[in-house]
């Protein structure tokens, strides 16, 4: 197991978000968590990277707690989040953007090789690279934040709803650049509004209910699910 | 007439260099930390006495004390970061405001115990050349205050622009949850911030040691000063900060020389006032850095 998260509690204040969650991610595998909006999908990610602190249980992440470390040092060890809502530094050009993101890495001609590998996935970032990011439009800034959470070289990758504002056509190309990514060996965590695509890429899948496992299993087992057809599947 | 305008405002941009290098520190802190300094002034009337007494207790010149000026309210200032400021990040404003606000009256009270309310000079041994030129008129020490006012400020733009770390101080005043996830060390960045704007800040206040005095309240006035420069730079501007930084300087240098000194310190204010009125956007408008 490379993440093994149990008994996960996390609260904003007086809100409970999450309550006693255990999730498993395999090396090498797809996970993905369903869930309506305000399950906790988001709150669970920034807990596993030490963002969110008011939290409680245990975060296993490759034979080693990390619950409690901070957040660059959970950086440091492979973990990656492509955060909700892009959040790329919008006053910081594309390639300014990309190089933070490989901020922990000192090796220059690695940056380099990211670098490219990105650009190969993503053309239009390299068009834009000298561009401010904020002038981008919203589905170039969500190539970027996707790019940058991969300059880091992660071992695992978290995406929080990373085909928000892609159009169709860009949307089934990163389905292809998530294969991609899992078999050059990256581990992912996938959290998607698009159920059918998520369930469909994924090895595992999670249903969130306020802030609870309601439901787990195989991703091809829950796509034959009632209970998910009917409410994530519209089906 | 000319000439003497030309000569106040020949002053007032050497005062508005001196007031950059407070401002731009100030408006670091209050983008990257989101936090209200009002000690401000009192790092640069603190970073001024040492420079004085390292002139006259170790006798160093002019330059290594400006130095170890510099290099001391950098140490104080990540020092006071980590021990009255960093509890309180992500608090609202008002924490900040009143918590700075009672260090900024314990240091200048702690600076009148110790070193007393006589004003004293920073002699920087300049102040006897005379430059002319097209009828003005400047000391050396005088030039040597812009050039290393120029200097610093171009030195902190460059870095800001293009190092490691003051590209991570970008991304951490424009998204610090981005920058967490991205490996940055937020807090490191936070020391560095309060180093970097105590080390300005001393600076200025060692050069305005030399030019005018150092006493203890000296650091009260400065301090307002450098809010209005940074409302009217557009917070976290680099550029706007100094634009701003220099008109404060023209109009109060301007003003005193042509209406009456009496009200120096009430031209910026005014400024200020008919900024809001006319371009309420800010100096530079909506977009830059
Ligand atoms: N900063 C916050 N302060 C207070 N409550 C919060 C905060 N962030 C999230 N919450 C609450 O925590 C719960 C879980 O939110 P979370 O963002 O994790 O949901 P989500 O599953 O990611 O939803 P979505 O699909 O809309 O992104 C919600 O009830 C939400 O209102
Ligand atoms: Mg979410």
């Amino acid at each position: 197991m490379l993440l093994s998260v149990k008994g996960l509690s996390a609260h904003y204040g007086r809100v409970q978000a999450l309550s006693s969650v255990d999730i498993d991610a395999p090396e090498g595998s797809i996970v993905t968590l369903i869930g309506a909006n305000g399950a906790g999908k988001s709150t669970f990610m920034m807990a596993v990277s030490g963002v969110l602190r008011s939290i409680s249980g245990e975060i296993e992440y490759d034979g080693r707690r990390i619950d409690g470390l901070p957040s660059d040092e959970i950086v440091r060890l492979g973990l990656s989040q492509c955060p909700e809502g892009r959040r790329v530094w919008p006053g910081m050009t594309v390639l300014e953007n990309l190089e933070m993101g490989a901020f922990q890495v000192g090796d220059a001609t690695l940056v380099r090789d990211r670098l490219m590998r990105v650009y190969a996935h993503f053309p239009i970032l390299e068009q834009r690279s000298a561009q401010l990011a904020g002038s981008l439009s919203g589905g170039e800034q969500q190539m970027l934040a996707i790019g940058r959470a991969l300059m880091s070289g992660p071992r695992l990758l978290m995406l929080d709803e990373p085909s928000l504002g892609l159009a169709p056509i860009v949307v089934e190309h990163l389905v292809e650049i998530i294969r991609e990514i899992r078999n050059s060996g990256t581990t992912i965590i996938l959290v998607e509004q698009n159920a059918f695509m998520a369930l469909g890429l994924a090895d595992a899948a999670y249903v969130l209910e306020t802030g609870r496992v309601a439901l787990s299993g195989k991703a091809s087992e829950l796509l034959k699910n009632d209970m998910v057809r009917k409410s994530y599947l519209g089906v | 007439m000319l000439m003497v305008f030309l000569q106040q405002a020949l002053n007032g941009i050497i005062l508005g260099c001196i007031y950059a290098l407070i401002a731009l520190g100030l408006s670091l802190i209050f983008g990257i930390l989101e936090v209200a300094n009002f000690a401000h002034g009192e790092f640069y009337m603190l970073g001024a006495f040492m420079a004085l007494f390292s002139m006259s207790g170790l006798g160093v010149s002019f330059f290594p004390a400006l130095l170890i000026a510099m290099i001391g309210m950098g140490i104080i200032g990540a020092i006071i970061e980590r021990a009255v400021f960093r509890p309180i990040v992500g608090k609202p404003l008002i924490n900040s405001m009143l918590l700075s606000f009672g260090l900024s009256t314990a240091l200048a009270n702690l600076a009148l115990l110790l070193f007393g309310a006589d004003p004293q000079k920073i002699e920087s041994g300049l102040a006897d050349y005379h430059l002319r030129f097209f009828g003005l008129h400047l000391t050396a020490e005088r030039l040597m205050v812009l050039v290393v006012g120029v200097a610093l400020v171009t030195l902190l733009a460059w870095f800001i622009q293009s190092t490691r770390t003051g590209k991570a101080m970008r991304a951490v005043s424009q998204d610090r949850v981005a920058a967490q996830l991205a490996g940055i060390n937020v807090s490191r960045i936070y020391t560095v911030t309060f180093a970097i704007s105590g080390a300005l800040a001393a600076a200025a206040g060692t050069m305005v040691g030399a030019m005018f005095f150092v006493s203890p309240e000296m650091g009260f006035s400065v301090t307002l000063k450098c809010f209005i420069i940074i409302a009217l730079g557009g917070f976290g501007k680099i550029r706007g900060v100094i634009v701003a930084a220099v008109m404060i300087g023209l109009a109060e240098s301007l003003g005193g020389g042509f209406i009456s000194y009496a009200y120096k310190d009430a031209y910026p204010f005014l400024l200020l006032v008919l900024l809001f009125m006319l371009k309420p956007q800010g100096l530079t408008g909506g977009s830059g850095r």
